[in-house]
């Protein structure tokens, strides 16, 4: 069994091992010419240059979180989908092998795989945001993206992509409704779980002066709510009473009031906390995806 | 091995296989293309060739050893154990001329090849019937 | 020992019934023929077998087993003879052997050979003869005890025709294995199934050795204007007339008949059609089913 799932996810194999690679080489590349170029700048003028520098990436790496997309596309649901469609499952349910165990072997063996290869590209990720560590652009945590394709978050939403596909497929017996339903959920997954992911934990509340309120938090902290809280304790979630004019004046005028601001932050130290959240939750779902796969193959009547 | 006998279906003849294979295996016994101690094709051979369920070549070997043409030993194969039409070669010839005689005959009284076997066909019939009643054995 | 019991196996797609209260006792150590119109619930009937398919009614047992639970000891062919395309024919192979314990890789290697199949040559790039004869050699090298074929022949050229059969009759003399083959032709099963199994309109219509079955229908054929006296008497399957002749296909031996009659014995063909005429007609039920 494990012969036949390598043999037929061998094109799937080695390109994705491809494209990891040249991910890699790529982003290394950047970080030690990044590194080169930091070397003894300070300041404004070090900003500067990791600025330009990680613009210049800026194209690939937003794209990243996509990518679990095609996992599921490519490797989830032609797994059923592909042999039901062919008639091939006639021949791969009548061996020896009986059907769950079939089943059981490929989605282990391919999820694994996928998991490493999630892993290797949060690896990957995470080692090139630490080269801007120090400076305003190591956003591994507040930046949407860049979370979603570091650490092990990576690893939890390729596993996801992957066993999302093969329920697809398993419930679609078809190969294209397949890739569709796996496109339109894994979209809704990725927008749903990025809203949800500042609850996580019970966020931080800072409270600061009123011109200093937008920048009393962390830099890569993420921000989940900003309020003023007023002398009586009292917090409003708009536009102080009685106060306008431009921004200066406003914050002269909300100051006076006796007003602070306060802002509710997820702090950048929560980073692994976080990971291990959602990499459990996507976990938890494809386990749950996998589950449905099992039990439309080796239930339902055909 | 050398296969002895080439077995032939006619399939569109009614006459069920395994008919077919024990009349072929008589037909060489009465030619004297197979020759007591010959050995017959095994099932599986005569299978590779006319793609015929092996049953039935068992069971026209069945037949053949019922009456006695052939015997099956267990391990070696199935071995032609007497032959068939008693006459010599030298009776044969003699009986052929004999017919050619009367044939020639019979055309001269103005019978048709049709009427030709359709009379020897009826003496054969009555000759043998006679002498099964009389009680003599069948061949 | 029966190969295969059905007992008022039914399977219902949506509305319509594919298969319907079957009952059937396949016996072991025979090739059966599986013969009925398309649609008739062949495919059903061999899918239910392995478990591919669950049935709606009944149940469905394989070498005393409940169907799908005997796969190491079944194998089945299917209607289209799925194979991977873009495996070689080595590939394939190897597909049978890993998936498989009691592959015989022996005979497998030298069916290939025997055919002059190249093994380094995709699935995809032989031609229709030869696909069957790899994925012939896929379930001969599983060693299986019973063997279901769905329209083996279908597509083939005579010559391929001819080749598989003789394949597979070969197999057949080495192992002794069961065969239950379907096809809606049956001039391609003459000659190699010794039981047959009629299957119309979802039901089961005959079943039976084929020998006993031919040896018991005669086909008679006399004036129209006895035919009614002569039906009322006998057990007719099928009966057409013309305004002087009749021509009836009767079951058992018919007795003292008007020397106006004749009768005479059935090929297999005729008796198939016959029944297949009149669904109403059958051979069942039969108290001994199940004797080989």
């Amino acid at each position: 069994m494990f012969w036949l799932t390598v043999r037929q996810y061998r094109m799937q194999l080695i390109v994705t091992a491809a494209v990891l690679a040249a991910i890699g080489v790529v982003l290394l590349v950047h970080s030690i010419t990044t590194r080169n170029a930091m070397a003894g700048l300070s300041g404004d003028a070090l900003d500067q240059v990791v600025g330009d520098r990680v613009a210049l990436m800026h194209s690939l790496v937003t794209w990243l979180p996509a990518a679990p997309a095609l996992v599921g596309l490519f490797w989830g649901a032609p797994l059923v989908a592909r042999e039901i469609e062919n008639g091939t499952h006639l021949l791969a349910w009548t061996q020896s092998v009986p059907r769950r165990r079939w089943l059981a072997v490929k989605v282990a063996v391919l999820a694994g795989a996928v998991t490493l290869c999630g892993l290797a590209l949060g690896a990957i990720v995470t080692g090139w945001v630490g080269t801007f560590e120090g400076t305003p652009f190591a956003y591994k945590f507040s930046d949407y993206g860049i979370f979603a394709v570091s650490g092990v978050a990576a690893a939890g939403w390729w596993l996801f992509a992957f066993m999302l596909g093969t329920a697809a497929g398993a419930l679609t017996r078809k190969l294209l409704p397949a890739l569709v339903v796996t496109l339109a959920v894994f979209f809704v997954a990725v927008f749903v779980l990025f809203q949800l992911r500042e609850n996580y934990a019970e966020p931080e509340r800072i409270v600061a002066p009123a011109a200093q309120a937008a920048t009393a938090q962390d830099a890569d902290a993420m921000p989940v709510e900003s309020n003023w809280v007023g002398p009586d304790g009292k917090e409003i979630a708009g536009a102080v009473e009685g106060c306008d004019g431009d921004a200066s004046t406003y914050l002269a005028c909300v100051q006076g009031k006796g007003y602070k601001g306060v802002t509710y932050v997820q702090p950048p130290d929560r980073y692994w906390r976080f990971q291990w959240t959602e990499a459990g939750i996507l976990a938890a779902a494809a386990v749950l995806l996998g589950g449905v796969a099992y039990q439309r193959v080796s239930r339902r009547a055909l | 091995m050398l296969e002895l006998i080439d077995f032939r279906l006619d399939r569109s003849s009614g006459v069920a296989t395994y008919l077919q294979l024990v009349h072929q295996v008589k037909h060489a016994l009465r030619l004297g293309v197979l020759r007591p101690g010959d050995r017959l094709p095994t099932a599986k051979e005569v299978v590779d060739q006319l793609a015929i369920n092996p049953n039935t070549v068992l069971k026209a070997y069945r037949e053949l050893e019922r009456e006695g043409l052939v015997a099956g030993r267990p391990g070696l194969g199935t071995f032609v154990q007497r032959s068939l039409g008693g006459a010599s070669v030298t009776d044969r010839a003699r009986l052929r001329d004999a017919l050619a005689e009367w044939v020639h005959e019979a055309r001269s009284a103005g019978l048709d090849p049709e009427d030709v076997e359709a009379l020897f066909a009826s003496v054969v019939l009555d000759s043998f019937r006679m002498r099964n009643v009389s009680g003599e054995g069948t061949a | 020992m029966t190969a295969l019991t059905a007992t008022g196996l039914g399977k219902r797609y949506r509305r319509s019934w594919a298969l319907r209260d079957c009952s059937l006792a396949v016996p072991a150590g025979r090739v059966v023929a599986l013969v009925g119109p398309n649609g008739a619930g062949k495919t059903t009937l061999l899918h239910l077998a392995v478990g591919l398919l669950r049935p709606t009614t009944g149940s469905v047992s394989v070498l005393g087993m409940p169907a799908g639970e005997a796969l190491s000891r079944v194998a089945v062919l299917a209607q289209d003879k799925p194979l991977y395309d873009g495996f070689t024919v080595a590939e394939m192979l190897r597909f049978g052997r890993r998936l498989n314990p009691r592959w015989d890789h022996e005979l497998a290697a030298k069916r290939i050979e025997e055919l002059k199949i190249p093994l380094n040559r995709k699935v995809g790039k032989l031609s229709g003869g030869q696909q069957t004869q790899v994925a012939l050699t896929v379930v001969l090298a599983k060693r299986p005890e019973l063997l279901l074929l769905d329209e083996p022949l279908a597509n083939l050229d005579p010559l391929a025709r001819h080749d598989v059969m003789r394949g597979l009759m070969s197999a057949v003399a080495d192992t002794g294995m069961t065969v239950l083959l379907s096809s809606h032709v049956v001039s391609d099963l003459e000659n190699t199934c010794d039981y047959l199994v009629v299957l119309n309109g979802g039901r089961v219509q005959v079943s039976g050795d084929i020998e006993e079955l031919l040896a018991g229908h005669r086909l008679l054929t006399g004036p129209a204007d006895l035919a009614d006296g002569v039906a009322a008497r006998l057990t007719t399957v099928d009966d057409t007339r013309t305004d002087r002749q009749a021509t009836m296909l009767i079951r058992g031996e018919p007795d003292a008949l008007d020397p106006r009659w004749t009768a005479r014995g059935v090929g297999l063909e005729e008796l198939v059609l016959a029944y297949l005429r009149r669904p109403d007609s059958s051979t069942l039920p039969r108290p001994a089913l199940a004797s080989a």
